[in-house]
């Protein structure tokens, strides 16, 4: 497991990322835009999944909306939209919603349950499950917002669909594993997953593609989340899948569709 | 320079970094992939970690008997890189005097309590033994803390004992504030920082409100990965000679001024 081929700088993609005036920002954190890519320069990052924080704390829909001219012109940065019950008001048609999705090339649906009051599922959700499912647009979601029961129910029933849980704690290990065993398609981010040798072990027992890169900025620093990769105990390519690849396999896989 | 480090990786073996809040063996609550004193040992050397102040979580947990002797036994194998902390428990007071005689019989001058599993506030009565023999001693006490449910017994205590040395852990992860005020008010308070939370510019808040000297480096290992603390440092917008500070040199002052010869 040791690492001795030559580092270089590893090329990092963000899945947890927001950007706006949060309702509980701790002093201190930044929000705008500007801030966002003065950070990712300091820090290295590449790429990111942009969620709005207008969309978790104040209106969904609005929120995602918004979040297209905010980031428009940054091409690196992609718009993550906040998903609520189709067969409401807010979205009429789960295709029609995710048609739209498409049309405005948003790489991956975020939601928060608990925060906007609706089931993850499928009595619920399930028409929109599927369609983002057909169109290979990956499901984010908050550790805080759901469980493993949730996710393990929606990951058995859509199989391909890649469920990315975040901001994920350290202590979960007991849940996480005889769920990977069982699921393919559900990742963890790394921003609060930070037991010790987390990514060597998970190498070993070759459960490494089930981790993406994620930083919970600006609720945390990302150089956390950078030198848990780029000290990790393991060669340069597997790296390089936890910085990077493996969230972008996930991602262009929606983009290709 | 400590930016390119951790941006590629390299461990930082021209500096000298001390983890001064890390813990040997398993724990109950969740799995650990390496609980096992030669991983923690390598995953610090990794690093460029030059010395690791550790506890037992035996001790923490259960028996402190057992977890006082699992730490001495890993600084007789790990000499120079091992130093041990010894628990007091305050919910077997009839075994804290025997700690203390273990102290000073095996020169070790720091300690750490936590209120896991026991839920005595740290300026219960029970404490007060240790309390005594660190203030005659100027030990290091290393406090769990999480915000004012903890610092204001340990302001409790601070107040009557002005010669320990509070090495106040986890410092800003909830209640930042009151951690500024209470350092404020206690010149004797270190602030150390190994967080799970990886807060935003809580590395540099720290260095703002109380100074560089005051700030201590820990990773708590073997919960958090030493690879996630060490970047909070590393990146942090602050200078170069304050994250030596950080990293280990305030630490060499508060051990080592602690420290009787061995």
């Amino acid at each position: 497991m040791e690492n001795k081929d030559k580092a270089a700088p590893l090329s990092f993609f963000d899945c947890n990322c927001m950007v706006g005036k949060r309702s509980d920002r701790r002093e201190g954190e930044e929000c705008s835009l500007e801030a966002l890519l003065r950070d990712m320069q300091h820090y290295g990052i590449g790429e990111s999944l942009v969620t709005y924080a207008v969309s978790k704390d104040y209106d969904p829909i609005l929120g995602n909306h918004e979040l297209l001219s905010v980031i428009s012109g940054h091409p690196n940065l992609y718009p993550v939209w906040a998903v609520v019950p189709p067969d409401t008001p807010d979205i009429p048609s789960a295709k029609d919603f995710v048609r739209e999705a498409l049309h405005h090339n948003v790489k991956a649906v975020t939601g928060f349950p608990k925060l906007h009051n609706f089931s993850l599922m499928d009595w619920c959700m399930g028409d929109l499950w599927e369609e983002i499912q057909k169109a290979g647009i990956p499901l984010l979601l908050p550790f805080s917002e759901t469980n493993w029961d949730e996710v393990h129910t929606i990951s058995a029933s859509y199989s391909t669909l890649p469920i990315i849980v975040h901001t994920v704690n350290y202590r979960q290990l007991r849940y996480l594993l005889p769920l990977w065993k069982k699921h393919r398609n559900i990742y963890v981010d790394i921003s609060w997953f930070s037991i010790v040798d987390i990514i060597p072990f998970l190498a070993q027992h070759h459960m490494l593609d089930r981790l993406v890169f994620g930083t919970n900025y600006p609720v945390y620093t990302p150089g956390a989340a950078i030198t848990m990769v780029s000290y990790a105990n393991i060669n340069e390519k597997s790296k390089q899948m936890v910085a990077g690849d493996t969230l972008r396999g996930i991602v262009h896989h929606s983009i290709q569709r | 320079m400590f930016r390119q480090n951790a941006i590629l990786g390299k461990a930082l073996d021209n500096e000298i970094v001390i983890d001064a809040h890390m813990h040997l063996g398993r724990y109950n609550k969740f799995f650990l992939p390496s609980p096992d004193t030669p991983s923690l040992i390598a995953n610090a050397k990794r690093l460029g970690i030059r010395r690791l102040f550790g506890s037992s979580l035996i001790a923490i947990r259960t028996d402190a008997i057992a977890g006082n002797k699992q730490v001495l036994e890993a600084h007789n194998q790990y000499p120079d890189m091992f130093e041990p902390y010894l628990v007091v428990k305050p919910n077997y007071p009839e075994e804290i005097t025997s700690v203390l005689e273990l102290s000073i019989k095996r020169s070790v001058n720091q300690f750490k309590i936590h209120d896991d599993g026991n839920g005595y506030s740290y300026d219960h009565k029970n404490y007060f033994p240790l309390y005594e023999h660190c203030n005659e001693h100027n030990s290091v006490i290393l406090f769990h803390t999480y915000g004012n449910m903890h610092l204001h017994p340990i302001s409790n205590v601070a107040k009557i004992f002005r010669s320990i040395k509070f090495l106040i852990a986890h410092s800003g992860i909830v209640d930042e504030q009151s951690y500024y005020d209470a350092a404020k008010q206690y010149e004797n308070f270190y602030l150390e920082t190994c967080n799970s939370m990886a807060w935003y510019g809580l590395i540099e808040r720290l260095v703002n409100n109380v100074g560089a000297d005051r700030v201590i480096f820990g990773t708590d290992m073997p919960f958090m990965s030493p690879d996630q603390q060490i970047g909070r440092v590393l990146f942090a917008r602050i200078s170069d000679d304050d994250k030596r500070k950080i990293l280990g040199q305030n630490a060499l002052t508060l051990f080592d001024s602690a420290l009787p010869n061995r």
